[in-house]
């Protein structure tokens, strides 16, 4: 489903190699966690898969379209939701929800149908005609979640998707998660919460400096030390590349 | 350090601090800095030209204290108007207000350094509006250093009494419009009201002069000198601070010590009511009313939009719903046709229209044609939604990049956006035009259709230049659309353009004959059109992907 090869980034402005020739297999009906420290290159990685940034070198593959070559139709086939939620604060809910259907060019009935789902279902229904300027951290976060979704995307990704999510918010969001790999769709999504990542994914991959440092199942991470927590692997790992 | 002088300085920094990193980048500046002085230069020139000419005649009447006090009156006047733009923009609506309020800093400093913020803005117009009159002033009275230095000083301080009124202005404005629920649509026809205000003023005054006997120039000059006078008087500090320059010995210091008294006096004032008042307006202004409508989802509407509509939609949308965006980019639609309209009506002493009319009917339609061609473009200049096209994205840039809809189809939505507004303000000159002289409709209709489409070669090419170098890191929609220098640069770029069609067109209208002219002048102006819409889609489409964020 989702494919990077040999992708490599530094920001113009600054000297850090913020993702190091990475690559990467996400195979369709996957929950993949993309876990790693601050600073790890996850934002800058998930930016050039959504096609923000462009990356210096290799290829990023979208259900078989390169997100340069072909981005239009790779574009179609994601659901992005940001890490930071700024977006039309002088726009309401449903303005901007309207939005985004018109340009993902989602039927009016189903998009009505989705919106009033998911905003019920996160119960930010009310406040769908109010202004996004008066929505707290949350609300935006959970109206972001609804617009990713309301074109029902094959591919599924979220940027560190529960902070700031009360319980009950991030609950729903996890199970929403499942029911669409369970439908057939992928879900690729970053956090460093491990505990997250080790309850929700299917495989891991854990980054530092830009570079993948394992991938694979817990349990394939686990190897010989049956039982150990992701946390404790994932600072062995990362403690022995420092 | 203060804590005035942190805010002010970390304000600035946060406003004005580039750096650049390359060698390529730093000649990217160096020509750039070179295109705005040039620029900025021949119009500073050509005004002090102007002024020249104007302060020649006063000489001769012996009058010209009277020159250089209007001068400085204009000036305060700009200053009050636009100063009530650039408080509301920098004091209430900008983002960093939340944010140094829960720092532990006194209210008074935070009020103060953003009130030195906007001075400096309208210091560096006004400084473009009177240097010039005091080196021409200089000039002709063979001023010495002392006239120079006292001149100085009394130009910088010139914006002070102008802004404290504005800000009292916004203040209070703030402070009703903070309990109706419209507030930003409070602030943006407000601020709408002040201009046609100034402008309606403004001709009544020329008009005022203009109506006198025709051939008595110094009685004229002495009515206007008068009339000034009379102003001046009205508002006694500008008189105060040109006779604090032009006298000499204990008159100059009566003057002087009237000047910066008052200023002073109203600033501390200010001080003291923003120190107790503004946060509570500023902050209020974060919170929006809530409308409490509840949204039906079975009674949504059941049509989709194509994604260029759906896009020029939101900019509409985004545009008229901030005060700063409107009131800097709507400010043409409404200068442009008022002008057109109060002009003919003040100016002329006859009332009855039909003369005039007669007398433009009895032009050559070829010439009404390019008068009118020219007026239409000219009322495009001005059109900072498409010099500002992306850089108002801002942080939501990433938004456009998500979105599975190409580029150009993406620069399209925008173009109609920015041609509606140019077009809007077109047909809004139009209308009054033919009203007035429904004898010229044969040449004034072909000339509007022209104009129309010449709109998109303007508009595209200032969205071009924002393109090309947008400004996505910004802190207020203020700094935004006021403090992006691709504003200047769309506005000559669309006036070389119009210069170009004008002469394109009389050129073709010398040598042909008239019909045949204008139907050429009309494929010309659609064959640019058409390139200029390509070359943008191009454009956008090499340039966006490359955009870093
Ligand atoms: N816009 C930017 N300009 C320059 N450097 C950046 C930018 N964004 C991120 N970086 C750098 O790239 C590296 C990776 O950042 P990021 O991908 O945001 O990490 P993560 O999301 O894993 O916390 C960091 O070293 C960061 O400093
Ligand atoms: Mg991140």
């Amino acid at each position: 489903m989702l494919k990077i090869k040999n992708v490599s980034k530094s920001y113009s402005k600054g000297n850090v190699k913020a993702v190091d020739n990475l690559n990467l297999n996400v195979e369709r009906g996957e929950i993949f966690g993309f876990i790693g420290p601050n600073g790890a290159g996850k934002t800058t990685t998930i930016k050039m898969i959504c096609g923000i940034l462009p990356p210096d070198s290799g290829n990023i593959l979208i259900d078989g379209y390169d997100i340069n070559e072909n981005p239009i139709a790779a574009k179609r086939a994601i659901g992005y939701v940001p890490d930071n939620h700024e977006t039309y604060e002088r726009l309401s809910g449903i303005e901007y929800l309207n939005f985004i259907a018109d340009v993902y060019e989602v039927d009016p009935d189903v998009r009505n149908e989705r919106m009033e789902k998911y905003l019920e279902m996160f119960s930010i229904a009310d406040a769908a005609g109010e202004r996004i300027k008066t929505y707290s951290h949350g609300m935006k976060q959970k109206l972001m979640v609804t617009a990713a979704l309301l074109h029902h995307p094959p591919l599924w990704i979220l940027d560190e998707p529960l902070t700031g999510l009360d319980p009950k918010s991030s609950m729903l969001l996890k199970e929403e998660m499942h029911k669409h790999c369970s439908a057939g769709n992928t879900v690729f999504f970053s956090t460093h919460v491990l505990e997250v990542a080790e309850r929700l994914c299917d495989r891991i991959g854990i980054i530092q400096h830009g570079k993948l440092i394992a991938v694979g199942t817990l349990d394939e991470l686990r190897g010989p030390k049956a039982n150990e927590t992701l946390e404790k692997i994932f600072f062995e790992l990362t403690e022995s590349e420092e | 350090m203060s804590d005035f002088l942190k805010v002010f300085r970390i304000q600035l920094r946060a406003r004005f601090s580039q750096k650049a990193s390359s060698r390529k980048e730093r000649w990217k500046n160096f020509g750039l800095g070179l295109v705005i002085v040039l620029s900025l230069g021949s119009l500073l020139f050509s005004w002090a030209f102007v002024l020249h000419g104007l302060f020649a005649t006063l000489h001769q009447a012996n009058m010209l204290d009277v020159g250089l006090l209007s001068i400085f009156i204009a000036g305060m006047l700009v200053v009050l108007i636009f100063g009530v733009v650039g408080v509301l923009g920098v004091l209430f609506q900008s983002k960093d207000i939340s944010f140094l309020a829960s720092l532990p800093l006194k209210q008074g400093a935070v009020f103060a350094s953003k009130f030195f913020i906007v001075y400096l803005y309208e210091l560096a117009v006004l400084i473009g509006a009177v240097l010039p009159a005091i080196i021409v002033y200089g000039i002709f009275t063979s001023g010495g250093v002392l006239y120079y230095i006292k001149a100085t000083i009394a130009m910088l301080l010139l914006p002070m009494l102008p802004l404290i009124l504005s800000t009292l202005i916004s203040l209070v404005l703030m402070r009703f419009s903070g309990l109706s629920k419209r507030r930003d649509l409070f602030a943006v026809v407000g601020g709408f009201l002040l201009v046609i205000g100034y402008l309606v003023g403004q001709q009544f005054l020329m008009s005022k002069i203009s109506t006198m006997s025709q051939d008595a120039i110094i009685a004229l000059i002495m009515e206007a000198g008068s009339f000034v006078k009379v102003i001046g008087r009205s508002f006694p500090p500008a008189l105060w601070a040109v006779n604090a320059v032009t006298l000499s010995g204990v008159d100059s210091l009566i003057n002087w010590a009237l000047y910066l008294a008052s200023s002073l006096a109203a600033f501390a004032l200010t001080c003291f009511i923003g120190s107790k008042i503004y946060l509570s307006g500023a902050l209020a202004q974060l919170e929006t009313a809530k409308k409490g409508k509840k949204v039906h989802f079975n009674k949504l509407k059941k049509k989709s939009r194509s994604p260029i509509i759906a896009i020029c939609i939101r900019e509409f949308k985004l545009i008229l719903r901030s005060p700063v965006y409107a009131l800097n980019s709507l400010i043409g639609v409404v200068l442009f046709p008022v002008m057109i309209f109060i002009f003919p009506m003040m100016s002329s002493t006859d009332p009855d229209l039909t003369a005039i009319d007669e007398l433009m009917s009895s032009l050559p339609p070829s010439m009404l044609f390019v008068g009118a061609f020219g007026v239409g473009l000219v009322v495009c200049t001005m059109n900072a939604a498409a010099s500002t096209v992306l850089s108002r994205e801002g942080e939501h840039f990433w938004l456009s990049k998500v979105i599975p809809v190409p580029y150009r189809i993406q620069v399209y939505g925008k173009l109609l956006f920015t041609w509606c507004i140019s077009a809007v303000t077109i047909v809004l000159c139009l209308i009054p035009a033919l009203i007035m002289l429904p004898g010229t409709i044969t040449s004034l209709i072909p000339a509007f259709i022209c104009a129309l489409m010449g709109a998109i070669p303007l508009t595209s090419t200032s969205m071009i230049i924002d393109i090309a170098r947008p400004k996505l890191k910004w802190s207020s929609e203020t700094e935004a659309i006021k403090q992006n220098l691709n504003v200047v640069l769309g506005m000559f770029a669309s006036v070389a353009l119009g210069f170009i069609f004008v002469v394109v067109s009389v050129f073709l209208i010398n040598r042909l004959a008239e019909q045949l002219a204008i139907f050429l002048v009309f494929v010309f102006i659609g064959g640019v059109a058409l390139v200029s819409t390509f070359a943008l889609a191009r454009f956008a489409d090499y340039k966006y992907k490359r955009i870093e964020m």
